[in-house]
């Protein structure tokens, strides 16, 4: 089954006027890098939300591996929310216990490792942290998961461009062909070519689902550039 | 999972509480000692006291104090037990805490247990420290005007000593000490349910849900205290017409708030699987 | 340091023509061994599945052979690879001779601007 992920007329609708997800049908297959794009509030960060199981859908059904969203998926499934959703008065070292206590795949030399490249100390509390390196120890964390899906919400956006290209490369590195990374970003330019393919979001719906190459061969043009086309206002 | 859960649920609260306790045993200490002026010694012996010091003063201001701390602590244990709870579920956090492979249950209970426990703990350490308190005083009140000690008084007269409390009390037998243990984990577990439920409860309002959390509490307070009344008015009724005893009846309050406790926790569970909905 | 790759075209084309001239050029010596898919992709910062699809184009005409047990090496066949240099140096020449033209430059301008250049 390479069926990673099985979206099936899902819809998220808060009261009649607030349709944050309109019916979509979407399958995502395993082993690729998938830009998820929209403009704000397009319904980016309600679907991520139903994957993870923090959101209940109105209609429809969101699968992960076969199973509905729950602690089953939750082990499979490795999230980088685009917040600083950490506990602050804890030690990087601390939350490496943590993830290592809950995540039977967190690969703790890995995210050791990862913090001596980008030379964070393990022994400093989170609230010393500036935002931007709080933001690598969150993606540090995730990346060293072994999980069969990442779900990455604006993972460069509050980083140095040094630490972006890292992080990419960590990104391609990881690559696992088991695996697929959904990565939710404005920052389209940067990340493109890093992508297989892409999903165009607006108004909770689903204006395309292609890969990069395809878009740039039919248009003539990068992502980045036909994104803007797409969404002009 | 669930062990997990409460062992990282320890960790993250038992440092605030420690320094509660700690706290506590302090202003016990300083309770005590604040008995040991001349004002004391003097009003004991049944004496007028005219030229108080500034010891004195400080001395009966220390005894404000400690009312304060004593108060203070079971109250800031709540609001601190509050805020922790929220913080770990409702904000920020929260994206972590829900998207752990554990279940709601676990998550629930985890939080009710370790809170529970330590709400006892300091509630516990408060009525020893008041008990140390009063001995302290009685044994500076009694070392001044008779001889001996308390503790050898209480010690010879201890059989009167406790028949006179059962009268008092209407301690019928061994079953009321025997209810007020359960009595009290239920108490504990009620308060702290009554948090946890009110917090979730208020994660269902859109844009105001801490005020919403807020009016939840009062709201469930008052709904327990209502229901309690009206149950317990036949109780007392009977109560009073059987000379203070009242065969145990009271012990609807324990069943109300186990009721009640179960409510809140199936609610909650409710809203955490079906709607749930972080900022 | 990422490849600088245009972001109007498809990114496999691109990989493919670049690998290409690290081979015509020696970069990777003819029956040198390449690096794996995974390597390459970090170090160009593109999608593995991506340059996979580039190595299997170059597979496909031939400038790539892969073992089974020892990754991915360039041709041997060195009379290919000249055929290859061959005609992309054609290509360019037809670029330059154009743009040329578009400049109004003489078929005898344009040889002695090259010796010239060329000494």
């Amino acid at each position: 089954m390479n069926d990673l992920v099985e979206i099936v007329g899902l819809t998220k609708a808060y009261d009649a006027r607030n349709i944050a997800v309109n019916n979509m049908t979407l399958t995502l297959p395993k082993g690729r890098i998938i830009g998820l794009l929209g403009p704000n509030g397009s319904g980016k960060t309600t679907l991520i939300k139903m994957m993870n199981g923090l959101l209940v859908p109105t209609q429809g059904s969101i699968k992960i591996n076969g199973h509905f969203p729950g602690a089953e998926t939750k082990a499979r499934v490795a999230y980088l929310p685009d917040k600083t959703y950490l506990n602050h008065s804890q030690k990087v070292s601390e939350l490496l216990v943590f993830y290592q206590d809950f995540y039977q795949d967190f690969e703790i030399d890995k995210a050791k490792k990862m913090l001596e490249n980008l030379g964070i100390d393990p022994s400093s509390k989170m609230k010393t942290l500036s935002k931007g390196t709080k933001e690598k120890v969150q993606l540090i964390l995730v990346m060293s998961r072994n999980a069969d899906l990442y779900i990455l919400d604006e993972p460069i956006a509050g980083v140095d461009p040094a630490a972006r290209d890292y992080i990419l490369k960590t990104i391609i590195n990881n690559y696992n062909p088991e695996a697929s990374i959904i990565l939710a970003t404005h920052l389209i330019g940067d990340i493109e070519s890093v992508l297989d393919e892409v999903i165009f979001l607006r108004y909770g719906q689903l204006v395309l689902y292609n890969s990069v190459d395809n878009i740039r061969e039919q248009q003539g043009k990068s992502v980045d550039a036909y994104f803007r086309e797409v969404f002009a206002c | 999972m669930l062990g997990k859960l409460i062992k990282h649920e320890w960790k993250s609260t038992y440092k605030i509480c420690c320094v509660m306790l700690i706290f506590l045993a302090v202003m016990t200490i300083l309770g005590c000692l604040s008995f040991r002026t001349q004002f004391w010694s003097e009003a004991f012996k049944g004496n007028d006291v005219n030229n108080l010091t500034i010891l004195d003063y400080s001395g009966i201001l220390m005894l404000v104090f400690y009312v304060i701390a004593i108060i203070g602590v079971i109250c800031g244990s709540l609001i601190y037990i509050a805020v922790h709870f929220y913080k770990g579920l409702y904000s920020e956090e929260g994206y972590l805490t829900h998207t752990l492979p554990v279940s709601s249950h676990e998550i629930l209970i985890s939080r009710l247990l370790v809170g529970s426990c330590w709400y006892i703990i300091i509630c516990i350490m408060a009525i020893l420290s008041i008990v140390i308190l009063v001995y302290s005083v009685m044994a500076i009140a009694f070392s001044v005007t008779e001889s001996g000690s308390l503790l050898s008084y209480i010690i010879a007269n201890r059989d009167s000593i406790f028949a006179s409390i059962r009268e008092s009390y209407n301690i019928e037998s061994w079953s009321y000490v025997f209810w007020s243990i359960p009595s009290m984990i239920v108490s504990t577990v009620y308060s702290i349910m009554t948090i946890l439920g009110a917090l979730t409860l208020g994660q269902l309002s859109g844009k105001h849900k801490v005020m919403m959390s807020i009016v939840s509490y009062f709201a469930i307070t008052v709904v327990q205290s209502l229901i309690n009344n009206i149950i317990l008015l036949p109780v007392m009724l009977t109560a009073s017409m059987n000379n203070g005893n009242s065969f145990g009846w009271n012990n609807l309050t324990i069943v109300l708030n186990v009721v009640i406790t179960v409510v809140l926790y199936f609610l909650s569970y409710f809203i955490i699987t079906k709607k749930l909905n972080l900022e | 340091m990422a490849w600088e790759l245009d972001s109007d075209r498809p990114i496999y084309a691109q990989l493919v023509e670049r690998i290409q001239m690290q081979i015509i050029s020696g970069y990777y010596p003819p029956g040198g061994k390449l690096p794996s898919v995974r390597d390459l992709a970090t170090e160009a910062a593109v999608n593995p599945n991506t340059m996979q699809k580039a190595f299997a184009e170059l597979e496909r005409s031939g400038l790539i052979i892969t073992q089974r047990t020892s990754g991915r090496t360039v041709t041997e066949d060195i009379g290919m690879i000249g055929e290859i240099k061959q005609e992309l140096a054609k290509e360019h020449l037809k670029d330059f001779i154009e743009k040329m033209k578009e400049l109004g430059i003489t078929k005898e301008e344009i040889l002695s601007l090259i010796s010239e250049s060329v000494n």
